[in-house]
């Protein structure tokens, strides 16, 4: 009977020790996962690291294009059709410069940059740097470097057939450290 | 137990992968603009010796034409008992961009007083410097209207350059 109480005694403090094991291992979690998903431990200040996209008017004289912070507005004000042209359509070309930044001011790195079209009147074909544009992501820049400012393209083209009128779309950019 | 921590283990490595993952950014650039409705002329032949045909400003050039010489080229001469007349065509082509209109009119007039003695003609109208004269006023888009023109020479005019310039109007209707 005490071999028994002995033996019944020895499980329960074998159980309390499991316990204060997974305890423990529980609280290292805690302690390792984001300051978002539990309270920050005590650490040193961080550098913020992050990446800002920051658009760039690319032809002198033009002024077409208004930034602020990441976003940008290209207006290409009045379209019609080149006097003389003996192209289908109505084609305009606007140059214009991105530059990716770290918030830390720091310019070490590349990027690689992607664009797609997020939102489209459907009145207009697209093009950057060549490439048509649609709502898939396409890499505009494997290899951009962090600070610098790359030039890009960007072709307007109106078919003949669209009435009169006012056109919008939306480019969506993302850069992505590599 | 072992499994636990197995587990537990497991999310303490994603908690530090998540940590080391690719830094990404966004930005929208938004486009904006306004379509113009617009119309566009081009002369698309002309007789005589021409260059600029294809484009909006054309020229012909005559050479000495004479009541009893050759006929400029792309010409045909007709003498009469006081005139003589050398006769071609011009043709104009107007396309449209942007436009609803189904049709448009085109007029002509002369770019400065024609010297003594001759007359110009488009499509049998005769053509000054002081008002436009209606070529047609159902021009088809995007199709080479096709103009008779005609030069009437008087025989008293005086032997000199008949040097001129025709412009053409289109406007749509």
């Amino acid at each position: 009977m005490p071999e028994e109480q002995s033996c019944f005694s020895g499980i329960v403090a074998s159980e309390e020790i499991m316990n204060r094991q997974i305890a423990i291992v529980l609280m290292m979690v805690l302690l390792a996962m984001p300051a978002s998903a539990g309270r920050r431990r005590p650490v040193a200040p961080v550098v913020d690291d992050a990446l800002s996209i920051v658009f760039v008017d690319g032809q002198a004289a033009d002024n077409s294009l208004t930034a602020a912070g990441a976003d940008a507005w290209l207006d290409v004000k009045d379209l019609s059709r080149n006097p003389g042209s003996r192209e289908r359509g109505t084609r305009v070309r606007r140059r214009f410069g991105v530059r990716v930044v770290r918030n830390s001011g720091t310019a070490s790195g590349t990027v690689t940059i992607t664009a797609r079209l997020q939102s489209s009147d459907g009145r207009t074909q697209m093009r950057l740097d060549g490439k048509p544009l649609t709502e898939a992501p396409s890499v505009v820049d494997a290899h951009a470097a962090i600070g610098a400012v790359t030039l890009h393209t960007l072709e307007i083209e109106i078919n003949d057939a669209i009435p009169a009128g006012p056109i919008a779309a939306a480019i969506s950019w993302e850069v992505t450290t590599q | 137990m072992k499994n636990a921590f197995a587990v537990c283990f497991a999310v303490v490595l994603l908690s530090v992968a998540s940590v080391a993952s690719a830094a990404t950014s966004s930005g929208t650039l938004t486009v904006t603009g306004t379509v113009e409705s617009s119309i566009n002329l081009t002369v698309e032949s002309a007789g005589g010796t021409t260059s600029g045909t294809g484009t909006a400003a054309a020229s012909s050039d005559l050479g000495n034409i004479s009541k009893f010489g050759s006929a400029p080229t792309g010409f045909t001469l007709a003498r009469g008992a006081s005139n003589w007349t050398i006769s071609s065509t011009i043709g104009v082509q107007v396309v449209k961009a942007n436009l609803t209109s189904t049709d448009y009119t085109l007029t002509a007039q002369l770019g400065s007083a024609p010297a003594s003695g001759i007359t110009w003609k488009l499509n049998g109208s005769t053509l000054s410097d002081s008002a436009a004269t209606t070529l047609t006023s159902t021009g088809t888009y995007a199709s080479t209207g096709s103009y008779s023109w005609d030069i009437v020479v008087a025989d008293s005019a005086a032997a000199a350059a008949i040097d001129n310039a025709i412009n053409f109007t289109a406007a749509s209707n």
